[in-house]
């Protein structure tokens, strides 16, 4: 009887320790690039480090400098301005394209493959294409107002369109993948529930409203949590499109800490940038998780 | 029994014969002396490499160069990184806009006039074309030595003048807007062809050019001799810098905004833009070897070059910027670097380096004479680089700072806010950058 018991303490003991080695490695990944960068963006943010200079301690003096920083609290509203643009249309656009998808027609797979490839087409033939097409004199766009007969706008040169712009070439790229999510989401609810509110007489959108969207909503939820992420972190558009302009408007956090780091070595500063970035981004995460748990 | 035998001793060669090559490498590597030399990849620069390292390395047998590459705009960043760690190359090219930041650091050495094969800071200037040598000076010292060296100029597509009936290129900048005005095409509002095109907007660097030129030309600098103060509202800077507004606002000769640099050659190829400022490296572009390379002559038409226009009755100056060898504080081999870079810089190198790399060496020397009378499209350049101030010539570290407000400068400036209003905001923003080093 004792051996039996101590042969379960040796067995659960092996498979305790294959657990932990198990899990050994994503720890030692996640602390040698997530985790260790992460705690020494913090303490150099306490610090005026520019590279090629050493390090002086000024203790909150970055964040203190952040606050007085116009061209920061600029990158902060059009960061924000930047999420309400894209977030709405594209969770919109692409709900609306899962529900079409998510029917019998003709074509249906080449069609979710079109609206899927500038998600895999990189970024940067994205941003070069869509520059081309901005152009004021001779972009696509600018023909096509040309035969119109109306005038072209200045897309990316405009104080008011720029951001829109960079907005929609977003929304166009990252609609393909959204649309993924929710089909996901939408072939997880079962047939049955449509066949028997179609029995009780209900059209397809009391089906929608009742039966789709209640079902959907952790899908819609993650959908937004995703959305949002990304669109804090977006770089590469306005990075390759317009450097911040014209006049800063489509200056972002990501580009201005970029800028802070790589282009005038103010690293120290840049560290204090990229953690109210991520404070920014873990608050909003823990509202949307709030928000899964109250459900 | 036999068969194993042979294992053995089949065993026992492979290793000797392994461990003698390793023992081998090890008593050559022992025996040179490792340069390495980190330089910006592509193009030009690694044809220049290829061709002139193993000559360097042949010549000097004790010396092996070990190349690194980066991208034009990683690299001062990746020299920085390896400082930092302590493992910095010894030789490395850097644009001279990044020589400022790393000067004052203390990171490069001062160029050693003996090993570069020069007796006296004299007789290096007198290799070069008049100024350039006195351009390149930080802190009345001397850095780097020039791989390449550009000025600005003006490019015009020669049938798109003749067409609108204008004799030649404008040597103001009010001539400018005039004829750029005359050779825009419109059509409902929209700049269906653009007459006069500065350089490339949405780059720092060369947005700061467009501020700088016509202060130059009024005699001013963007700081103050001492550094410590903008010039940019002085009332002679506005006058300047009108002419810059004007060929937006009076003349409309340019809608290209914010269009990015990169766009500019084939805007002006392809017959869209009729003039443009742009320095000499674009003349890289049609080399000879490159239309070789292409099997197509790039030009659809007759291109024309001139020098840029001035202000009345102000003085002829350009903005000239460069790329050059320059060698780490911490290097161990300074003497190899100064040494090697010496030879990559000599005479006969430099004449390889424009003709054949299309990487302009303004070195003194018959054979620049002859390139130039053979390429005459060079002429206005070379007259540029004789009046040119380098950007490093602003020797402020924080230089990609203050570029950063001339990039916001021009973007009011397209946009038509007030000039004086810009120039005013933009002093003042110059100078909390200067008051915070």
């Amino acid at each position: 009887m004792k051996g039996s018991v101590e042969m379960k303490k040796s067995i659960n003991r092996d498979k305790a320790l294959f657990a932990y080695l198990c899990i050994l490695v994503p720890i030692t990944y996640f602390s040698v690039f997530w985790f260790y960068p992460i705690f020494n963006a913090l303490f150099t943010s306490l610090y005026r480090w520019e590279i090629i200079t050493p390090m002086r301690y000024t203790g909150f003096g970055n964040y203190l400098k952040l606050m007085k920083d116009p061209r920061f609290v600029r990158s902060l509203y059009n960061t924000f301005y930047y999420i309400l643009l894209y977030i709405a249309p594209a969770v919109s656009i692409s709900l609306l394209l899962a529900l079409l998808f998510n029917r019998k027609f003709p074509f249906r797979g080449l069609f979710r493959t079109i609206y899927f490839i500038p998600y895999v087409t990189s970024i940067l033939v994205i941003c070069v294409l869509w520059k081309t097409i901005y152009h004021p004199s001779f972009g696509l766009l600018a023909g096509v107002t040309q035969r119109l007969g109306l005038p072209s706008l200045n897309w990316l040169h405009d104080l008011r369109l720029a951001m829109p712009a960079i907005g929609l070439m977003n929304i166009w790229k990252s609609v393909g993948f959204l649309i993924i999510l929710f089909l996901g989401g939408l072939q997880t609810i079962p047939k049955i529930l449509y066949e028997a509110a179609a029995v009780d007489g209900a059209n397809k959108w009391l089906q929608f409203r009742h039966i789709t969207l209640p079902l959907l909503k952790p899908t819609v939820l993650f959908v937004l949590v995703i959305s949002l992420i990304n669109a804090f972190q977006m770089f590469i558009p306005v990075f390759q499109m317009t450097k911040g302009g014209p006049l800063d408007r489509t200056l972002v956090i990501a580009l201005y800490t970029y800028r802070n780091a790589f282009q005038f070595y103010k690293m120290g500063y840049a560290c204090s940038m990229a953690i109210i970035m991520l404070m920014m981004v873990l608050g909003l995460s823990f509202i949307q998780m709030r928000l899964f748990r109250s459900k | 029994m036999r068969g194993k035998k042979k294992r053995i001793i089949l065993l026992a060669v492979t290793v000797a014969f392994i461990w003698g090559v390793f023992a081998l490498q090890a008593v050559s590597a022992q025996e040179k002396t490792v340069v390495r030399y980190m330089y910006v990849a592509g193009g030009s620069y690694d044809e220049m490499n290829d061709a002139l390292v193993p000559e360097y390395e042949a010549l000097n047998p004790n010396v092996d160069i070990q190349l690194e590459k980066g991208k034009w705009n990683e690299l001062a960043r990746k020299f920085a990184i390896a400082t930092v760690a302590g493992n910095p190359p010894d030789i490395i090219t850097l644009p001279s806009s990044e020589m400022p930041r790393f000067v004052r650091a203390g990171l490069f050495s001062e160029a050693d006039l003996k090993m570069i094969g020069a007796e006296s800071m004299e007789e290096l200037k007198s290799w070069y074309i008049p100024g350039v040598v006195d351009s390149l000076l930080m802190m009345g010292k001397l850095y780097h030595i020039p791989t390449e060296l550009s000025a600005d100029g003006l490019y015009y597509n020669k049938e798109h003048f003749e067409e609108a009936g204008i004799s030649g290129p404008p040597t103001t900048w009010v001539e400018a807007g005039e004829i750029g005005e005359k050779l825009a095409i419109w059509k409902n509002d929209t700049m269906q062809r653009a007459g006069f095109w500065l350089s490339g907007r949405g780059y720092a660097a060369t947005d700061t050019r467009m501020i700088l030129t016509p202060m130059f030309q009024n005699g001013l600098n963007l700081l103050s001799k001492d550094g410590a103060k903008c010039l940019l509202n002085d009332q002679k800077a506005v006058e300047a810098i009108q002419k810059i507004y004007d060929l937006w606002h009076k003349y409309r000769t340019d809608q290209s905004g914010f269009l990015e640099h990169a766009f500019y050659w084939d805007f002006f190829t392809s017959g869209k833009v009729s003039m443009m400022m742009h320095n000499n490296s674009a003349l890289r572009r049609i080399r000879p070897r490159r239309r070789e390379e292409l099997e197509q002559d790039p030009l659809p038409f007759e291109l024309v070059t001139a020098p840029i226009p001035v202000i009345q009755g102000g003085k002829r100056a350009t903005f000239s910027f460069g790329w050059g060898w320059v060698v780490s504080a911490l290097s161990n081999h300074k003497d190899e670097a100064w040494k090697a870079i010496g030879w990559f810089s000599n005479s006969e190198n430099a004449r390889r380096c424009t003709v054949d790399w299309g990487n302009f060496v303004p070195r003194k020397a018959p054979w620049l004479d002859e390139f130039v009378e053979n390429n005459p499209l060079w002429k206005p350049f070379v007259l540029g680089m004789e009046t040119g101030v380098l950007d490093c010539g602003i020797s402020n570290p924080k230089f990609f700072e203050i570029a950063s407000v001339c990039t916001g400068i021009m973007d009011r400036i397209v946009l038509g806010e007030e000039l004086k209003t810009i120039l005013d905001e933009g002093a003042a923003e110059i100078n909390m950058i200067l008051a915070d080093i």
